[in-house]
């Protein structure tokens, strides 16, 4: 489903060059649940990011759903991403002058063959999936960190991808939140069977997943 | 995508409200500059109903000193040894106001049973066709109509249209004052004060020479005739008159003299309009900007959401487009209550230079919106959309 082949990731300015991801070598097979564990700054969410199509590796090969994806352009990436991932992240990155449903409908937005009622539709039953469903016309501002990152999800699913990249989804929240976020992710794998990759500082929501990866300044270390 | 965009706009109604006033008010400022300056310019450049162009003004005061008899014959004689060289297409004499001259005579009263006026020129039998005045119906003065009973008198359209319906006025009579003029013709409509005006009822009357009522000489001449022929007529002048007190003044540098005056205005609005347009614009630049680089979070969102660069542009233009229709939106209806419910007194012509006006500031404010905003877009949309994500 996802292979990363000797990727490498370099942050250049005119002084510094910074390493952050070195000889990743990476299979998430079809249906996994992986978690990406590791300190603060060891590449994680640079690794996810690049997974994710919203960063591009210094070397190294990514390849997704079978597809190499390293000669997509921009216009093609962004159907990629749009059709076959969903992105959850640690701050929710819900926009706030956008109802609920709005937000949920956002990936769909960008489907020019889906129409506005379908659009509703969908979104509707994301919500209701995660349990929102009476809190469409509700604003982000209006809910607490455990329901935007419920909103983030549904988000995330809307579009039905076959992956969800997921950055630390249950670090905002307290434990009692992030386990209940925790329990759609795991929902999401097993009912769906959406591959999922999520960071996390969490071991114990790192146990929960099928396998757990290690990295440590840039390098994978399990 | 058009539904979602105007949400955003309405849901950030409080932020957008300046933008709204911004725009609005830059409407309002753009339409009364525009309005002003196409009237004039329109004006300026629309047909003055007759030929500026090689028509020369001689002026002398040397036969105002004869009696009536010899002011007569002085003046025939000037005028027919002016016509003798070569170079001069035609000759007549002019009184009470000259085009251009910043002189204008007005006449009118009540005689007729309702308010009447008109500007008035005087001229001999050869005047009307030297300034090349066309006429819609009827004829010029001839010879003859120094011996008519009534008086003749041409008149110009405006008078028709704005007097008596447009209906052919030939052989009507025209009461002013204790005067009556029998019409027999109907020009186009003369405009002679500085080409900056409107259109006004204007007439010709045939001047008496005997009562000295024309003493300058309108002179039309050939194509390039130049300081040749000035100095030739210079000598006829001396010969017939006995005297240097002349001049030969060009009508076509009169006008753009005489039009100096209204330029300056126009110039300087033109400059005020130009420099609070840029101040609008660099004003609307920086607010975009910011604006934009403030969102740069929701930007990595919509990027990692799918959507491509130019979708990002796309909206964002349109958003603050939207914002800035709805303030032009606003400035229409208000604008066009102008000639609609006739705020200002002006006829057909003066009400279409608001529509162009409208129409103009329309365009111009659509065109610095867009040019405003699409260079922050771009730039917005160009993040990288980890960076985007990364700087909320």
């Amino acid at each position: 489903m996802i292979n990363i082949q000797n990727v490498s990731k370099v942050y250049r300015t005119d002084t510094i060059e910074t390493l952050a991801l070195q000889d990743i070598n990476l299979q998430v097979a079809k249906g996994e649940f992986l978690s990406i564990m590791g300190p603060s700054g060891c590449g994680k969410s640079t690794l996810l990011n690049i997974m994710g199509l919203i960063d591009e590796p210094s070397s190294g090969q990514v390849e997704l759903d079978g597809r190499g994806v390293s000669d997509y352009n921009s216009r093609k990436t962004a159907r990629f991403r749009n059709e076959q991932l969903g992105f959850i992240f640690q701050s929710f990155h819900l926009i706030n002058d956008l109802s609920v449903i709005d937000n949920v409908e956002l990936p769909m937005l960008y489907r020019p063959d889906v129409s506005a009622k379908q659009r509703k539709e969908l979104s509707a039953e994301a919500l209701a999936a995660v349990g929102l469903a009476n809190r469409q016309s509700h604003f982000p501002s209006q809910l607490s960190g455990g329901q935007r990152q419920r909103v983030a999800i549904a988000r995330a699913v809307v579009g039905k991808p076959n992956i969800i990249l997921a950055d630390e989804p249950t670090g905002n929240l307290d434990s009692q939140m992030g386990d209940e976020v925790m329990q759609i992710l795991i929902d999401l794998n097993e009912n769906m069977g959406t591959t999922i990759v999520m960071v996390t500082h969490d071991e114990r929501m790192a146990q929960k997943t099928h396998r757990l990866v290690r990295l440590f300044d840039g390098t994978q270390v399990v | 995508m058009i539904k979602h965009i105007l949400k955003l706009i309405w849901n950030r109604k409080g932020s957008n409200v300046l933008l709204f006033t911004e725009i609005f008010f830059c409407f309002i400022v753009v339409f009364l500059v525009s309005a002003f300056c196409i009237k004039n310019f329109r004006a300026y450049f629309s047909p003055y109903g007759y030929e500026v162009e090689n028509l020369w003004v001689l002026k002398q005061q040397a036969t105002n000193l004869l009696d009536s008899t010899d002011f007569v014959q002085a003046q025939e004689m000037l005028k027919r040894e002016i016509l003798a060289l070569d170079g001069v297409e035609s000759a007549g004499f002019a009184g009470y106001a000259i085009p251009f001259s910043g002189s204008m005579w007005t006449n009118g009263g009540d005689e007729m049973g309702f308010d009447f006026y008109t500007t008035m020129i005087g001229g001999d039998e050869d005047y009307a066709k030297t300034m090349g005045i066309e006429l819609r119906e009827g004829r010029y003065f001839t010879e003859d109509d120094y011996r008519a009973k009534v008086e003749p008198i041409i008149i110009n359209q405006k008078i028709s249209e704005d007097f008596f319906d447009g209906g052919s006025m030939i052989d009507s009579i025209l009461k002013l004052g204790d005067a009556e003029y029998k019409i027999v013709g109907v020009a186009e409509n003369i405009r002679y004060r500085d080409g900056f005006e409107d259109e006004y009822p204007t007439s010709i009357i045939l001047t008496k020479q005997a009562e000295k009522e024309a003493v300058d000489l309108l002179v039309r001449v050939a194509p390039g005739s130049g300081p040749e022929l000035e100095q030739a007529m210079g000598r006829v002048v001396f010969n017939v008159l006995k005297t240097e007190d002349f001049n030969i003044t060009i009508l076509q540098k009169q006008r753009e003299s005489i039009a100096r005056d209204t330029w300056v205005p126009i110039i300087i609005f033109l400059v005020i309009g130009t420099f609070l347009i840029l101040n609008i614009a660099l004003g609307l630049f920086g607010v975009l900007f910011y604006t934009i680089s403030k969102r740069k979070g929701e930007i990595g969102v919509r990027r990692a959401m799918g959507a491509h660069r130019g979708e990002i542009i796309r909206q964002f233009v349109l958003e603050i487009y939207f914002v800035a229709l709805a303030a032009m939106a606003l400035g229409v209806v208000l604008a066009l209550q102008v000639p609609l419910l006739g705020l200002i007194e002006a006829d057909d012509f003066a009400h279409s230079n608001l529509y162009y006006a409208i129409g103009f500031s329309f365009l111009l404010i659509t065109l610095v919106v867009i040019g405003c905003a699409y260079w922050p877009s771009r730039q917005g949309a160009n993040l990288h959309p980890a960076l985007a994500l990364h700087e909320e």
